[in-house]
């Protein structure tokens, strides 16, 4: 009996360390978009962001330039960005640009090393739009969306 | 190559050149917001949002297929000498090209694109042709022209028919996208893009001419016209095209020995994509002194790195819309080519910008032709026959 208590408290405890881990990882993972401190935009919503990411507009709403830049390759921070935004895994975005460069239609958002670059940029450039994590935000750039 | 294209690859050099030297001389620039002038930053800086001047990419497909019908041969496009079936048992003819495509921004206006494609072709070679050079100067973001050789999108993938990494098939459905083989045109087209409530329209007019060389003649079109309209709305896609071109191509379907004919298609075209899933339909409408339509329908499901598709297509019989020369019986015979299709396949995406794909087509030809079976030796007649097709590719862009 008191076997099985132990057990028990041994799959609680276990049970309680995943759900919390999980719960913390959920949080590190979450992705915000996030546009230069200095621009005039203050919030996009998700088909506005992906027309802009899939090169299907290069504006924002309020007509002027976006200009979107995007993570490292294979990062999982871009992975998790195009699956979210635009419901499109690695290769079908990569089959998609394909289709768009072979056209003539344009070319992917020019891809940057890793957040601190992302955020750099941004912060210099009020046209840049980008994505990174919600705990990297600095005063130097805005959430305009949390996707 | 027509001059038209050898001035326009000229001065596309010339062009690179000169933005080349200049780029030299001021190093690699950033775009900031302090002030408009553009700072000289360093050369490869990580922050910069400039895309690189020149781009070289490029894209091909190795692929193979075997047909079960010995008596003729299975090609994908009338430009195809021959292919799996009587000349060859596995044949590397349909499926397999190679792509160059060199790119020049140079000025944010101003781009400038060259491709060039290596594939089978009608003398049975695989001599590298120029499939576009063009300039593209865009007015804003929403309207752009170009000048050249431009792609002709009379199908939704008929200027992407030739990338088999774009889609998921091994080619388009051949009983649809053998009605128009063409896939570019030397002249002009300007495009429009304009919201539509919550939708994006875009509206592309076309102007140009075509020389398509077949295995036994060339036809040429001249003064070729098109309006393409494609809505957007999410995942949902629609287009419908009209074009009209005058064509040398007239002796075999309709007899006429003086030219040209014209000729006129109309296109719908539509899709349906959220991601997990797709489905596509086509329809045609080509018109001379014979009239013919084709379809196809596909769906497919994309399960991990996999997508499982099915496919169906087919196209009717040509009927004779005018009656003023009389046909001669090779014309009334070549009218009545018809066929289905029904395909399935399987496309894995099992490296990086590399997939590799394996289909099944079940082919059954009309009860009174050889449909587009290429090659039939004379007299032999496979009419209501069915046959199948195994095709697999490697496609891959770099």
């Amino acid at each position: 009996m008191k076997r099985l208590k132990t057990f028990c408290n041994y799959i609680a405890t276990m049970l309680f360390l995943a759900v919390s881990m999980y719960g913390g990882s959920a949080y590190a993972d979450d992705i915000v978009v996030v546009v230069s401190a200095r621009s005039l935009i203050t919030h996009l919503t998700s088909e506005q962001v992906a027309n802009i990411f899939l090169g299907k507009t290069d504006v924002f709403p309020n007509n002027t330039k976006a200009i979107p830049v995007d993570q490292a390759e294979e990062s999982s921070i871009k992975e998790d960005f195009y699956l979210k935004i635009a419901n499109r895994s690695p290769s079908q975005l990569a089959a998609y640009w394909t289709k768009s460069i072979f056209t003539g239609n344009g070319f992917p958002p020019k891809m940057l090393n890793d957040s601190v670059a992302v955020i750099k940029t941004i912060a210099n450039n009020s046209k840049a739009i980008g994505y990174v994590y919600k705990n990297e935000v600095d005063k130097s750039i805005r959430v305009v969306l949390v996707p | 190559m027509s001059s038209i294209i050898k001035l326009i690859v000229l001065s596309l050099l010339a062009a690179s050149i000169t933005v080349a030297k200049a780029a030299e001389k001021d190093g690699t620039t950033i775009s900031t917001d302090k002030g408009d002038a553009q700072l000289p930053a360093i050369t490869n800086n990580p922050a910069s949002t400039d895309q690189p001047i020149f781009k070289f990419n490029g894209f091909g497909t190795l692929g193979v297929s075997h047909s079960s019908q010995s008596l003729g041969d299975y090609t994908i496009d009338n430009t195809v000498p021959k292919g799996p079936g009587l000349s060859q048992n596995w044949s590397f003819a349909n499926d397999s090209r190679l792509g160059m495509q060199a790119s020049a921004n140079i000025n944010p206006q101003t781009t400038a694109v060259l491709q060039v494609i290596s594939e089978y072709q009608e003398d049975g070679d695989y001599r590298p042709e120029v499939e576009w050079a063009n300039v593209k100067y865009d007015f804003n973001s929403k309207t752009f022209i170009r000048i050249g050789r431009i792609a002709l999108p009379s199908f939704l993938y008929s200027d992407s028919r030739k990338v088999g990494y774009s889609y998921p098939w091994i080619h388009p459905p051949i009983e649809v996208y053998r009605q128009t083989s063409q896939t570019n045109s030397d002249g002009i087209d300007a495009a429009c893009r304009f919201s539509v409530f919550q939708a994006m329209n875009t509206v592309k007019i076309i102007y140009g001419q075509t020389i398509n060389d077949l295995p036994s003649s060339t036809t040429t079109s001249k003064n070729l016209k098109g309006i393409f309209d494609t809505l957007e709305f999410g995942s949902a896609l629609f287009s419908v095209g009209y074009q009209d071109r005058n064509s040398t191509n007239y002796n075999a379907l309709t007899g006429i020995t003086t030219g040209p004919v014209t000729y006129s298609d109309i296109t719908i075209g539509a899709s349906y994509d959220p991601g997990d899933w797709f489905a596509i339909a086509e329809w045609i409408q080509r018109k001379s002194t014979t009239k013919v339509d084709a379809m196809y329908i596909s769906t497919g499901r994309r399960i991990s790195k996999f997508t499982p598709y099915f496919t169906y297509s087919q196209n009717s019989p040509a009927s004779f819309v005018s009656v003023s020369p009389t046909p001669t019986a090779s014309a009334i015979q070549t009218a009545k080519d018809s066929q289905n299709s029904v395909s399935l396949g399987l496309r894995w995406d099992f490296m990086k910008n590399t997939d590799a794909k394996l289909q099944f087509d079940q082919v059954r030809l009309s009860n009174n032709s050889n449909g587009y079976l290429a090659n039939v030796p004379a007299g032999v007649t496979l009419y209501g026959t069915g046959f199948h097709v195994i095709s697999a590719v490697v496609d891959f862009t770099f």
